[in-house]
């Protein structure tokens, strides 16, 4: 997760995204921003600005959901073995909460977190970044039902999706 | 509290409430009789008349208005007040009390920094408050409009239930996907568990043995033995994805009402089968939910239409939707 992070800091242009996002090429595609506001996102931001005196950006984020995911991990399975918590982390029926409104999970095959990422315009002034929430892109039935999560977990799938993406793999030995 | 001038606070929320609304005089409610809905952004109280679902007066109070309560006789409206300042308590964080007859504000109580749900003893005499960017909890004695204890529960509490016989209050929390239990004789924090993913409202069954918590990322309900204090059974609610908040059980616990925020729709829930049997589309947003005294109606704040939609409980359909104010955030009804 830390590597996408690193990847994302670098601020790829939106239509790297395979085309699913057309925005304009000094749209980025970040994993956090110290503006957004909707799903308690004000709340943990306003709590990291009041410790650290500068706002929560994307490797800020990362580094405090994988501290929040590793706890809970350990917390929900009562335990600190790793063969445990990996279990625990490749599940199907796992998922936490990145303050994202949307629940985050690990996609089997390779272990990339599946996750909201905010496509933000820098046309705008400093500071006021308008933030864009990838999983808007999700169909409504006309009766107000939402979208099955396999299905919305298959749209974030490709939408993460890169040939140039790290892999991730679990350490056995931590 | 620091920053809580209480005087100074008291007198400017008073000044601010004879500005609201109009005076005339309006008799104190039979049971069922008043709806009162919070509007987060218009910082107003709508009140409804149950039987002809006519709004009857408009309340302006100083800030943004979240959860809203009767006091068990039915006299008063309680309601939490947020300024926009966060992390930090001024005189604009409180709880105040709005004489239901005159629909004017007639106490301020401190409940802390950003009070947003709460919940009233059933003798009347305390607030048990979240403190939502804080983690802790308030306890404040009503008659002497002080805060008697804080208490350390979850990360960014939310949710706040009391048995109805008094004796526990649980406090929910989002980020650390807890729920606290306190013992409200020693007003000390006795337990602490977890539910499923971002837990927001918590109710317990009239006879106290069951305790439901909504888990917004998780989609569901969490069902909890209150004599262990532990999860009995997970009710998957809009294939998760509903993105549940606010909930309410039938006077006879045979039914619990859950607002799914993201599905515009309210989930029928069987407590006995603990099963869903049952959906009625409502407004956009839906948060807040009420159930009538009679069990025979339910109400839901829809934050993003501007109204209440009422629903009958019998039919399981929407019988009327009333125009409330902008964003309505929590729907009660006078006991």
């Amino acid at each position: 997760m830390y590597a996408n992070a690193a990847l994302l800091g670098r601020q790829p242009p939106a239509r790297s995204l395979g085309g699913v996002l057309s925005g304009a090429a000094d749209d980025s595609v970040v994993l956090w921003g110290s503006t957004l506001e909707r799903y308690g996102a004000s709340q943990i931001n306003d709590r990291y600005r009041a410790r650290y005196r500068i706002g929560m950006d994307g490797a800020a984020w990362a580094g405090w959901a994988a501290v929040k995911i590793a706890a809970e991990a350990a917390l929900r399975t009562k335990s600190t073995d790793p063969a445990k918590l990996i279990e625990y982390l490749e599940s199907s029926a796992t998922s936490f909460d990145g303050h994202k409104g949307w629940p985050l999970s690990f996609r089997f095959a390779d272990h990339q977190l599946r996750q909201p990422l905010y496509v933000t315009t820098r046309t705008l002034a400093p500071g006021s970044q308008r933030f864009h929430d990838v999983p808007e892109l999700r169909g409504r039935a006309a009766d107000g039902r939402v979208e099955q999560p396999a299905r919305l977990n298959q749209m974030l799938d490709r939408l993460i999706a890169s040939p140039t993406a790290p892999r991730c793999r679990w350490s056995r030995g931590l | 509290m620091p920053g809580c001038a209480a005087l100074r606070c008291r007198a400017s929320l008073l000044a601010l409430a004879f500005l609201g609304g109009s005076l005339q005089g309006q008799s104190p409610a039979p049971h069922g009789a008043i709806i009162a809905v919070s509007n987060e952004l218009g910082h107003t109280v709508t009140l409804i008349d149950a039987r002809t679902l006519k709004v009857t007066r408009t309340i302006q109070v100083p800030q943004r208005p979240r959860g809203i309560e009767f006091s068990p006789d039915g006299n008063r409206i309680f309601v939490a007040l947020s300024d926009p300042q966060k992390n930090v308590q001024t005189s604009g964080d409180a709880i105040v009390s709005i004489d239901v007859a005159s629909g004017r504000i007639n106490g301020v109580f401190p409940a802390g920094s950003d009070p947003e749900r709460f919940a009233i003893t059933p003798d009347g005499r305390r607030l048990y408050a979240a403190n939502e960017d804080g983690s802790w909890a308030s306890a404040t004695d009503i008659a002497s409009r002080k805060i008697i204890a804080t208490l350390i529960v979850g990360i960014e509490p939310e949710g706040v239930a009391v048995t109805p016989d008094g004796r526990w209050v649980y406090v929910t929390a989002e980020t650390s996907n807890s729920v606290s239990v306190i013992d409200t004789r020693a007003n000390k924090v006795v337990a602490n568990f977890l539910v499923d993913v971002r837990p927001r409202a918590v109710a317990f069954s009239p006879d106290g043995r069951r305790a439901y918590v909504t888990a917004e990322i998780g989609g569901s309900l969490t069902v909890i033995d209150t004599r262990t204090h532990s999860i009995t059974h997970t009710v998957s609610l809009e294939g998760r994805q509903g993105k549940p908040v606010g909930l309410a059980v039938s006077p006879d616990g045979k039914w619990v009402y859950v607002a799914n925020g993201n599905a515009n729709a309210v989930s029928i829930v069987d407590a006995e089968r603990n099963a869903v049997v049952g959906r009625v589309l409502v407004g956009k947003r839906p948060w807040g939910i009420a159930v009538s005294p009679d069990g025979k109606t339910v109400y839901t704040a829809d934050g993003l239409s501007d109204s209440m939609s009422v629903i009958d409980a019998r039919s399981r359909k929407v019988i009327a939707t009333v125009k409330a104010g902008r964003q309505p955030w929590g729907v009660a009804i006078s006991p």
